[in-house]
């Protein structure tokens, strides 16, 4: 709305006379200009009780207890602990791409070099079964190229993920 | 005279957020000595005993204190502040709810003599009983908006609705509030 409303549509406003979609429109107009969200008030004849209310007092110790506790560390979100504590930090899109990087080096290493000598018995496993997928067929290394790509897009997801669940968990999740 | 309206934020407030969430004293001193009284006169409002929203304000700026590093500066830190605090009243209400004898529906049953001509502090009062009177969703859109001077917008991200959910749930609150008024024979 690049237009002031009128007084008639800033009345129908007030009283929720307007449909739903004018209604947010106007409000979003009056959001952004305090001229129209006080002639707004002034059209509605309840702003006038609140605007008679002054604010209750806020209690001294409260501050002071508040203020005493903001000095201590263990009220800092480093200091967390418990219910409270903040989850794991998310992983950044470098720690990502280097992990990616890690599980294409390691079915690299098992493609191209099958027989590599003194191998601890975990890799050893994974020799074995890579052995066994290869004599299977050439279309093995279509398997490897989708594996590859399988692992690199899961852990790329799940980074997306825990990056978007924490941005979530700014606007609401501590509440 | 209806009082402007004035809504805080900016790069000052941006910057001592993102200050007292590295743990600078000075800073965290800013977000209680700014922040402490909104949340104490909104869980007042909300729940209407002096001694629960002391407890609930004391509760959510320790909580805001060590959650300050989970806040997310692309939005305002006022409806954060009020989300934390708009869930810690919920909790409040629903400890309520199992009490035996509920503060909230001795305030209901009260229906004050309508009075022609009444005083600053009787106004306050009057108006203190409708809101008392209305259901909490009700209530914690017309004190977000009137007496913490939340935008719309705001109040929509506080409450985590669509902003035409939001705007009708707030004209509704502002009809049962007139119809309380007029029940009672009170003028605004």
């Amino acid at each position: 709305m690049n237009h002031h409303p009128a007084d008639e549509v800033l009345q129908s406003f007030a009283q929720g006379e307007l449909g739903d979609h004018l209604a947010a429109h106007t409000a979003r107009h009056i959001d952004s200009c305090p001229r129209c969200a006080n002639r707004a008030l002034a059209l509605d004849p309840m702003a006038r009780a609140f605007a008679s209310v002054d604010d209750p007092p806020v209690p001294p110790s409260l501050l002071a207890e508040l203020l005493e506790a903001a000095a201590k560390p263990e009220v800092a979100p480093a200091q967390e602990s418990g219910a409270e504590a903040p989850d794991a930090r998310p992983l950044g899109w470098a720690e990502i791409g280097v992990g990616g990087l890690l599980l294409t080096a390691a079915w690299a290493t098992l493609w191209l070099d099958p027989g590599i000598a003194n191998l601890p018995a975990v890799l050893r496993l994974g020799r074995a079964t890579w052995a066994t997928l290869r004599a299977l067929g050439p279309s093995l290394d279509q398997v490897v190229l989708l594996g590859t790509w399988t692992a690199l897009l899961t852990v790329m997801l799940v980074g997306a993920r825990m990056l978007q669940r924490d941005g979530r968990r700014s606007l609401g999740g501590a509440r | 005279m209806l009082a402007l309206r004035v809504h805080e934020g900016g790069v000052d407030e941006d910057e001592r957020v993102a200050a007292a969430a590295d743990g600078d004293p000075g800073a965290r001193a800013w977000v209680v000595e700014r922040w402490t009284p909104a949340i104490y006169r909104f869980a007042l409002r909300m729940v209407g005993d002096e001694q629960d929203a002391h407890d609930i304000a004391q509760d959510t700026m320790l909580r805001v204190l060590r959650s300050l590093d989970r806040y997310d500066p692309t939005r305002p830190f006022s409806t954060w502040v009020f989300g934390i605090t708009r869930n810690a009243c919920i909790d409040e209400h629903r400890k309520r709810q199992h009490r035996a004898h509920d503060a909230v529906s001795e305030v209901v049953d009260t229906a004050p003599t309508p009075l022609q001509a009444v005083s600053r502090e009787q106004r306050a009062d009057q108006l203190h009983d409708a809101l008392a009177a209305l259901s909490p969703m009700y209530r914690e859109v017309l004190v977000l908006y009137h007496f913490e001077h939340l935008k719309y917008t705001e109040i929509a991200e506080v409450l985590d609705l669509p902003l035409g959910t939001v705007m009708n749930r707030i004209f509704r609150a502002r009809q049962r509030l007139r119809g309380i008024y007029e029940d009672r024979g009170i003028e605004p």
